[in-house]
C-alpha cells in the first residue's frame, strides 16, 4: 500500500473514531435525559398515588402485598414492612370472594372484581370498605400481580342505616292513622256485640229466675198459673227468639272482629320489629301478607289486592325488617299510582304474586295505576326522585329499596310499566344461602 | 443503514482484495465522510451501494454476486460479534425465524430509529420455510447471502428459491427454503 494509501487510512480510521466519540457522547446525554425523565415520571406517579385518597395496594404474582401507598398505610394503620410479602387475602374475612376464591381465580379470569367487604384497621377496628382488584399485567400480558384499590364506606353506610331507620319510622308514622282506623272497625262492632250479650244475659237471668220460682211453686203443689203467666210475659219483654237468633251471631262477629284486630296488631309488630343486622330465614308470603295487612288503609278504597302465594316458595336468606319496609313502599305506591289514575271513581287492582325462578325467589307487584313515562322510569331509583307533591315524599323509598335489594341482598329490582295503563315491580332475591350481597362481578 | 454493514464491508474488502482496493473504491466514490465509518453510526444505504458498485467495476465481478458475497461474510462477523444471537438456536430455519421476533426487536431497542427489513415466516412441515423479505431498500441480495451464511454455520444442506414480487417502493422477495431430507 502505498504512503498516500496509508494516510489515507489512517485519516479515516481517525474521523471515524471522532465520529464513534461524539455518537457516544450523544447516546451518553441522551441516556442521562431518559434517566432523569424516567425519575421524574417515577417521583410524579409516587405523587399521584400519595395524593389519592383511596388505598392502594400493590401484590407480586403470589398475591403477596409489595407496595402500598400512604391512604393505605392510613387506612390499615401498618407500614408496607410490615405487610410486606404477606398474602393480600389475609386483610379481608373469610366470606369475601377475593378470600374465598383465592388469588388464583383473579389471573385465571383475567376479571376484575368489585364489592364490599370488611376489613380489619390497627387503628379503628373493623372497617366496611368498598374494593376493587385487578390483574396487572407485565408489557406482554404476562401476570404481574394484583392492584386492589380500598375505599372505606364505613361512614356512608352508618349514615345509611341511619337514614333507612328515619324512613323506617316516618312509613310507620304514616301508617298509623290507617292502622287506627282498620283497628277501630271490628273495635266498634266487638264493642257492641258485647254490650248486646251483656243484655242478653241480664235478660236470661231475669227469665232464668222465674223459671225458678216455677219450679219451687210446682214443689210446693201450689198453684202455677200466675207463675207461668209472669215466665211467659218476662220472655215476650226480653224477646228471647230475637235473642237466641241473634247470640250466636253476635259472639262469632265477636270473635272474628277480635282476629282482625289480631292479624293487625301481629303484622304491625312484625313489621316494625328492629332490622336485624343478620340474614335470616324468611318467609317471603308472610312477609308479603303483613307488610299488604298494614298498608290496607291505603289501598282498601282504591283497590283490591290479590295475593297469589307460592305454597313451595323456600324461605329466603333475608333482613326481614328492610324486607317488608321495601314490599311496603312499593304496595304503597301501587295505591297511589292507582288512585292519581282513578281518584275515587273506578277500582284497581293490586296483584301480588310470589314463585320460585330458578335460584331465586320473586315477587311481582302489579298494579293498574297510571303507570310511568321512561323519562320517570329511568330516574325512580334516584335518590331524592320523587313525582308526589312536595311534602308529601321524600324520594327515597325507592332508592333506599334499590340499595336493599341490590346490594344487601344480592337480588334484582326491576320495573315493566306502561304509561297510563299500569306498573310490575319485579323483585328477585337469591335463595341460595351463601351468595354474598356484597359480592358480584364487576359490570 | 447501520454503520457495522458499512466496517465490515471494507474489511471484507481490504482482506479479500486489499487494501489499495478499499482505498481506491472509497476514493472513487466521493462519500460524504470520506469513508470514515463506524459501526455504531447510522449512514445512507446508498453510500454502501456506490461502495458495492465501485467494487464491480474494480474487479469485474457483478454487484449482485458481490452483495451475496458480502452477506455470506457479514454473518460469519455476526456469529463473532452477536453470540448471544446463536446460543442455543440449533438450525438455519429456527434463526431465521428469530431474526423479526427477536434480533430485530433487540435492534430496536439499542437504536430506536433502525429500520431493518421485515421477515414474514412461514413453515411448511419441517424442511420447507418461506420467507418473505420486504425492505424500503434494495438488499435482497444481501438477506440471500445471510441465508447462505446460515446454511454454512449450521452446516446444512438447504436449497433456495427466490422469486421477486411485485411492489411499488423497495423491494419484496419471497425466499423458500427447502432442507435436504
Amino acid at each position: 500500500m502505498s504512503d498516500a494509501g496509508r494516510d489515507r487510512r489512517v485519516e479515516r480510521e481517525r474521523a471515524a473514531r471522532k465520529t464513534a466519540e461524539t455518537l457516544l457522547e450523544e447516546k451518553s446525554r441522551e441516556l442521562f435525559l431518559a434517566i432523569r425523565e424516567l425519575e421524574e415520571s417515577r417521583d410524579h406517579l409516587d405523587r399521584i398515588l400519595a395524593s389519592m385518597l383511596n388505598a392502594l395496594i400493590v401484590t407480586d404474582v403470589e398475591g403477596n402485598i409489595e407496595s402500598m401507598n400512604t391512604a393505605a398505610r392510613s387506612l390499615l394503620g401498618y407500614e408496607v414492612e410490615e405487610l410486606e410479602g404477606r398474602p393480600l387475602v389475609e386483610l379481608f374475612p373469610e366470606d369475601c370472594v377475593l378470600r374465598s376464591e383465592g388469588i388464583e381465580r383473579l389471573f385465571e379470569t383475567r376479571e376484575a372484581r368489585r364489592g364490599e367487604t370488611t376489613c380489619t384497621s390497627r387503628r379503628d377496628g373493623t372497617l366496611q370498605v368498598q374494593y376493587s382488584a385487578s390483574v396487572l399485567e407485565t408489557h406482554d400480558h404476562e401476570p404481574r400481580g394484583i392492584v386492589c384499590v380500598l375505599q372505606d364506606v364505613s361512614e356512608q353506610r352508618s349514615l345509611e342505616r341511619q337514614l333507612w331507620r328515619a324512613q323506617k319510622l316516618e312509613s310507620i308514622g304514616q301508617l298509623a292513622a290507617g292502622v287506627a282506623h282498620e283497628i277501630n272497625t271490628p273495635i266498634q262492632y266487638v264493642g257492641d256485640n258485647t254490650r248486646f250479650v251483656q243484655q242478653s244475659v241480664s235478660d236470661l237471668t231475669t227469665l232464668l229466675a222465674e223459671y225458678g220460682r216455677l219450679v219451687e211453686k210446682a214443689k210446693c203443689g201450689e198453684a202455677l198459673e200466675e207463675a207461668i203467666a209472669r215466665i211467659q210475659q218476662v220472655a215476650e219483654s226480653v224477646d228471647v227468639e230475637f235473642m237466641l237468633a241473634e247470640l250466636p251471631v253476635a259472639l262469632e262477629q265477636s270473635i272474628e272482629g277480635v282476629d282482625r284486630v289480631a292479624e293487625i296488631v301481629g303484622a304491625m309488630k312484625q313489621f316494625s320489629h328492629p332490622g336485624s343486622e343478620e340474614k335470616t330465614a324468611v318467609d317471603l308470603n308472610e312477609a308479603v301478607e303483613s307488610s299488604v295487612t298494614v298498608a290496607r288503609n291505603e289501598w282498601k278504597r282504591v283497590a283490591e289486592v290479590t295475593l297469589d302465594l307460592a305454597e313451595d316458595l323456600p324461605f329466603v336468606p333475608a333482613l326481614p325488617g328492610d324486607l317488608h319496609q321495601v314490599i311496603l313502599h312499593v304496595v304503597v305506591n301501587a295505591a297511589h299510582a292507582i288512585g292519581e289514575k282513578n281518584g275515587d271513581g273506578e277500582q284497581g287492582s293490586i296483584a301480588v304474586a310470589t314463585r320460585r325462578s330458578g335460584d331465586f325467589a320473586e315477587i311481582r307487584i302489579r298494579d293498574t295505576g297510571c303507570g310511568m313515562s321512561d323519562s320517570v322510569k329511568n330516574r325512580i331509583f334516584d335518590p331524592f326522585f320523587t313525582t308526589k307533591p312536595v311534602g308529601t315524599g321524600t324520594g327515597q323509598g325507592l332508592a333506599v329499596s334499590h340499595d336493599v335489594i341490590v346490594n344487601k341482598h344480592g337480588g334484582t329490582i326491576d320495573v315493566e310499566t306502561v304509561d297510563g295503563q299500569g306498573t310490575t315491580f319485579i323483585i328477585r332475591l337469591p335463595l341460595d344461602a351463601t351468595v354474598d350481597a356484597s359480592e358480584r362481578p364487576a359490570a | 443503514m447501520k454503520g457495522i454493514v458499512f466496517t465490515e464491508f471494507i474489511e471484507m474488502v481490504e482482506d479479500v482484495f486489499g487494501p489499495d482496493t478499499a482505498d481506491e473504491i472509497i476514493d472513487g466514490c466521493d462519500l460524504p465522510n470520506g469513508g470514515a465509518y463506524t459501526a455504531v453510526g447510522t449512514y445512507d444505504s446508498r453510500e454502501l451501494l456506490a461502495l458495492v458498485t465501485a467494487l464491480g467495476k474494480a474487479t469485474s465481478t457483478s454487484v449482485p454476486d458481490l452483495v451475496q458475497a458480502y452477506g455470506k461474510h457479514l454473518l460469519t462477523r455476526f456469529v463473532v460479534s452477536y453470540p448471544d444471537f446463536f446460543e442455543g438456536v440449533e438450525s438455519t430455519f429456527d434463526f431465521l425465524e428469530s431474526v423479526e421476533t427477536h434480533i430485530h426487536v433487540e435492534a430496536r431497542k439499542l437504536y430506536p430509529d433502525a429500520e431493518p427489513p421485515r421477515f414474514t415466516c412461514e413453515r411448511d412441515g419441517d424442511h420447507t420455510l418461506s420467507m418473505v423479505y420486504e425492505s424500503t431498500r434494495p438488499f435482497a441480495d444481501l438477506a440471500e447471502g445471510l441465508m447462505l451464511g446460515c446454511f454454512e454455520h449450521f452446516d446444512e444442506d438447504v436449497t433456495i428459491e427466490r422469486e421477486d414480487l411485485r411492489v411499488d417502493e423497495g423491494s419484496r422477495v419471497r425466499f423458500v427454503l427447502r432442507k435436504a431430507a
